[in-house]
């Protein structure tokens, strides 16, 4: 039986939201496949025409909630921001949307997300554009040059994969050194800058 | 604790750089260490770094002149309060509230520590406004745009643990909101478990156990300082304690604005200290302050058995209308029942003109000894002695009396000299508070009559009838 465009992009959607509920309940190593194509009625075979593995799929939802965060941010909002704040603010973003789905965050990590993800098509290559782009646009706002330098791109994703990997199994209360660890990244980045326009100095008029 | 650190720092010296990030108006750019063992390593290699700087400096005298000995005393004194300003940014916590316990002694320090360590009082490695946003969500469920009707996003002061914001609430009261670093309770107590274990690491120290109950009891206290839920509880305490006193204003505790890392309290609008100098205030101003403030340390120590730990300058205003405001309630310490019996049996040994030398060894815990140094003994005598004389003193006490100032600095000197330090740990609390009092009213050059104000403070409270 041959299955239309739109049948097969609903079955992708509901797959997708099936694997949201299922990995914010469950444990993401507990959830199979298996599990994931009875929750979303499609035989377990059928999933992987969808989905290469678990964690592409992932990968994907990771992708959509960070999109969607992503999309609402606008850097120097309030005027006074230094670039190491407005990226802090950037990446706290990206952690708070992907928060129920922080259980699969390190296997995604450990399996399709890496400092070499880049250029294809995948959900973990979009995402890594995806956070890429929003840090050119702030970084080009704070009127730093060469804000499209590939090794700020990649000195940035390894941070921000680093903080991820961090915040990922941080046990501290209400993770709070992950606050303290983004904090740091985040000055250290900017500062690494050329012609950094204050990314150390956090405004502060007393 | 100014005796432990003295006694850590003098037993360290160098000619090196001046640390880099002291930049006016700038905070450390150094991370903050929270692994124990990467603090204990910059807690050890601050003390050695300070410590070298005087060694060398010994030495070096030795070829100098007496001129000369002067300037290398000084420059080594400065050197080394860059240093310890320096890894007070780094470690933060504990240390820098050791560092402002220095800045506080006024003249008691040497007087290039006080110009560098001043700086403590309001300088903080700052927390920008995302990370502190984050902070009230994570506190108070809600973003300071939502919960107040204005918030300055920068801060106007430091705490040694977070910093200071002015707002106003949606019902139109001014306020001021100190919000706490992430991570600085866990910080602390990963700090001071660096220190104990810098102790236990020094066999030569005299009396390093009883050193280590001080680092515990001050343990304690810091932690206690980090949950600003107790610090609110503390705050109205004292507000309750101190109303009828006219002259003193507390502010008030916004309890709804206010959570374990935020803490709202209405906005005191005044100078501080060098501010309240600066305009030159006549000899009636300056008493009027220097009464206030030993009334309120007097109501809160007999009234309340609690003991006000930090009289620095940073936590007292002074009003345009001659009130003093009391800013910080975070450093606080109540006696335990055993150790106020010993309190009320000293204030009435002392009133009675009885022999003090078994209360003072007790409280030196030097009671159980067989032998107690006689030097020693002289020196508890002479350190209450100097207590007490602005208390035995008829009328007005003239705090700004460099002679009596002078006094109590030769005897806390010989004090460290000798390592004569050991002490309850209650007294860790009650020296800071009663040498920051004296520091204080020394620089208001206040005139007060303490005799007065203590009597009828222990009368009010039953201390003596």
């Amino acid at each position: 039986m041959r299955i239309t465009a739109a049948a097969r992009e609903e079955n992708r959607l509901r797959i997708l939201r099936e694997a949201q509920r299922l990995f914010a309940s469950q444990p993401y190593g507990e959830v199979t496949t298996r599990a994931l194509a009875a929750a979303s009625g499609v035989a377990a075979g059928t999933l992987f025409n969808y989905f290469a593995s678990k964690e592409a799929l992932a990968a994907e939802l990771l992708d959509a909630a960070v999109q969607q965060e992503l999309a609402g941010l606008r850097p120097r909002a309030r005027g006074d921001e230094s670039l190491a704040e407005d990226l802090f603010a950037l990446v706290l973003s990206a952690i708070r949307a992907l928060e129920p789905l922080r259980g699969a965050v390190g296997a995604v990590l450990a399996t399709a997300l890496g400092p070499y993800t880049s250029g294809g098509d995948d959900p973990a290559s979009r995402l890594r554009q995806r956070v890429l782009e929003a840090v050119r646009t702030t970084v080009a706002a704070h009127g730093v040059p060469d804000a499209d330098d590939p090794i700020t791109g990649h000195l940035f994703w390894t941070l921000f994969l680093g903080v991820l990997a961090f915040w990922a199994t941080d046990d501290s209360p209400a993770q709070e050194d992950t606050l303290v660890l983004l904090d740091q990244s985040m000055r250290l980045f900017a500062s690494s800058l050329p012609a950094d326009p204050g990314a150390m100095e956090v405004r502060d008029a007393r | 604790m100014r005796a432990d650190v003295m006694e850590l720092l003098s037993s360290v010296d160098d000619d090196v750089a001046l640390p880099a990030p002291l930049a006016p108006g700038g905070g450390s750019r150094t991370p903050l260490p929270r692994s124990r063992t990467r603090r204990l390593f910059a807690l050890g290699s601050m003390q050695a770094r300070v410590a070298a700087a005087y060694a060398l400096c010994r030495v070096r005298e030795v070829f100098a002149t007496e001129e000369e000995k002067r300037a290398l005393r000084s420059k080594t004194h400065m050197v080394a309060a860059m240093r310890l300003l320096d890894g007070a940014s780094y470690l933060r916590g504990m240390v820098m509230k050791v560092a402002q316990a220095l800045a506080s002694y006024g003249e008691l320090t040497p007087r290039e520590y006080v110009e560098v360590l001043d700086a403590l009082h309001f300088e903080a490695p700052p927390m920008h406004f995302a990370l502190l946003r984050e902070q009230f969500r994570r506190d108070l469920g809600a973003e300071p745009e939502r919960l107040f009707a204005s918030f300055e996003t920068d801060a106007f002061a430091a705490a040694s643990i977070g910093q200071v914001h002015a707002a106003r609430t949606h019902d139109g009261h001014d306020v001021a909101v100190k919000v706490q670093y992430p991570g600085i309770a866990r910080a602390i107590d990963s700090d001071t478990r660096a220190w104990l274990a810098l102790l236990a690491s020094m066999p030569f120290l005299k009396d390093r156990r009883y050193e280590a109950d001080v680092v515990r009891e001050a343990r304690a206290g810091l932690v206690r300082e980090t949950d600003y839920r107790v610090e609110a509880r503390t705050a109205d305490d004292v507000a309750a304690a101190l109303a009828d006193l006219a002259d003193v204003v507390v502010p008030r505790v916004h309890p709804a604005l206010s959570g374990e890392h935020v803490l709202t309290l209405d906005l005191l609008r005044g100078d501080h200290l060098d501010a309240f100098l600066a305009r030159d205030p006549s000899q009636e101003q300056r008493d009027r302050a220097g009464e206030s403030l030993l009334r309120a340390v007097s109501r809160l120590y007999y009234g309340e058995r609690t003991i006000l730990g930090d009289p620095g300058p940073g936590n007292f205003l002074f009003l345009r209308d001659g009130r003093l405001g009391v800013l910080d309630f975070g450093c606080y310490r109540r006696f335990t029942d055993a150790e106020w019996e010993l309190i009320v049996a000293m204030c009435r040994a002392e009133r009675a003109g009885a022999d003090l030398d078994a209360l003072l060894l007790r409280c030196a815990r030097l009671d159980a000894e067989p032998h107690v140094d006689p030097t020693h003994l002289q020196a508890l005598r002479d350190t209450t002695a100097w207590y007490f004389e602005s208390t035995r003193h008829e009328g007005a006490f003239d705090f700004g009396d460099v002679a009596y100032l002078r006094r109590g600095m030769e005897l806390q000197k010989r004090i460290m000299e000798r390592r004569q330090t050991r002490q309850m740990p209650v007294f860790l609390w009650q020296t800071r508070s009663f040498t920051g009092t004296r520091a204080l009213l020394h620089r208001l050059r206040a005139r007060v009559d303490h005799r007065r104000i203590d009597r009828e403070e222990m009368e009010r409270a039953g201390v003596v009838s």
